[in-house]
């Protein structure tokens, strides 16, 4: 149990840049390192974690915990996976007027800021590139962008229409998508 | 303790629909907390991705830790950290139960393709309103073009852009 909450603690705190970064990462760790896995359920766990609701590093915890030692050990995974993100941003909260005052901080901040607007283009682009979406489809995107950009429109309803779209409409990719 | 409850609730709404990972949850994270509820503005809502990025971990729990701090004290962000976490702890854990062979339903599956879209529009609202908010001198536009060109063309790592874009912007007058 500790196993588990320490090696995903460990995972969390070198998972800079959103979950996907962390998959190599895990899978040398578990699959590779202790045999927890074999590659192919690790392909299951990722594809399972990846179409959940919620956070993709911490669903893997959930799942990886959750089939070694039940209900606490995805607790426990989940945990460790956590505190680093959790610890980290509390620090920054808690002295956030302080560090903010500084000016070279400032500066760093207001630089980085329109390095995240490219990292967003750079993301819708990989999506699409990836997707393989029939091109009917991304009247749905460009209607969710203006929707929510311009009218403040809740996303919620939005992807509560894609998905119902997608229920009931056959053959929406061109491929099976291999989620 | 009513703001306690408000805290959950929010972030558990949104950890519902947490679909397409943390970009995809700008909007919302944005609609509620700086459109509807005024708790936060824009400036400290981009601080908040800019901390997200250089903090390890995911962008939700950034948020959630960082609004629950802000609203409500350390009490406040395990509060809203437990909100956005749970949801998926608990879909999680009952699909774990039920169904071993949840990734290969055919409806489950065509819902994840009518997700995609939808994911990508609100990737793209947040790219607008982090634009109009942050791209808004020469410095800025210099910066946001430098990091795509990277991006596109030299598949820089996300943290070392991040690293770059920094030390650009002390650079840079």
């Amino acid at each position: 149990m500790l196993k588990l909450f320490f090696i995903f603690l460990k995972i969390g705190s070198l998972s800079f840049g959103g979950g996907y970064s962390m998959i190599p990462f895990i899978q040398s760790e578990l699959v590779e390192k202790r045999n927890w896995l074999s590659k192919e359920e690790f392909m299951n766990t990722l594809s399972v974690s990846q179409s959940m609701p919620g956070i993709f590093a911490a669903n893997i915890a959930l799942n990886i915990g959750y089939k070694r030692k039940g209900l606490k050990g995805a607790l426990f995974a989940t945990l460790g996976c956590v505190l680093p993100a959790f610890v980290s941003t509390i620090l920054i909260a808690i002295y956030f007027k302080e560090i903010m005052s500084i000016p070279i901080i400032k500066k760093i901040f207001e630089g980085v800021r329109p390095a995240i607007a490219a990292l967003l283009v750079y993301s819708i682009y990989k999506l699409i590139k990836n997707g393989k979406l029939k091109l009917v489809w991304y009247t749905l995107a460009v209607a969710t962008f203006i929707l929510v950009a311009f009218f403040q429109i809740n996303p919620i309803y939005l992807l509560i229409l894609g998905g119902l779209l997608g229920y009931f409409i056959k053959g929406g990719s061109k491929h099976e998508p291999t989620v | 303790m009513n703001l306690l409850f408000n805290l959950f609730i929010i972030f558990a709404k949104i950890g519902v629909f947490s679909f397409g990972g943390g970009y995809a949850m700008l909007p919302f994270f944005q609609k509620y907390f700086v459109v509807t509820l005024h708790w936060i503005n824009m400036d400290i809502f981009s601080n908040i991705v800019v901390i997200s990025q250089i903090t390890p971990g995911a962008i939700a729990i950034s948020f959630s830790t960082f609004v629950g701090y802000y609203k409500a004290g350390i009490l406040g962000a395990i509060i809203s950290t437990i909100g956005i976490m749970l949801p998926s702890i608990i879909i999680v854990i009952l699909i774990s139960k039920f169904s071993s062979k949840f990734s290969e339903k055919k409806a489950f599956l065509r819902v994840l393709i009518g997700l995609q879209p939808a994911v990508i529009g609100l990737i793209a609202a947040a790219t607008y309103h982090i634009s109009i908010s942050n791209i808004t001198n020469l410095k800025g536009i210099i910066i946001f073009t430098a990091s795509l060109f990277i991006l596109l063309y030299k598949k820089i790592d996300p943290l070392l852009l991040i690293i770059l874009a920094g030390i650009l912007g002390i650079l840079i007058k």
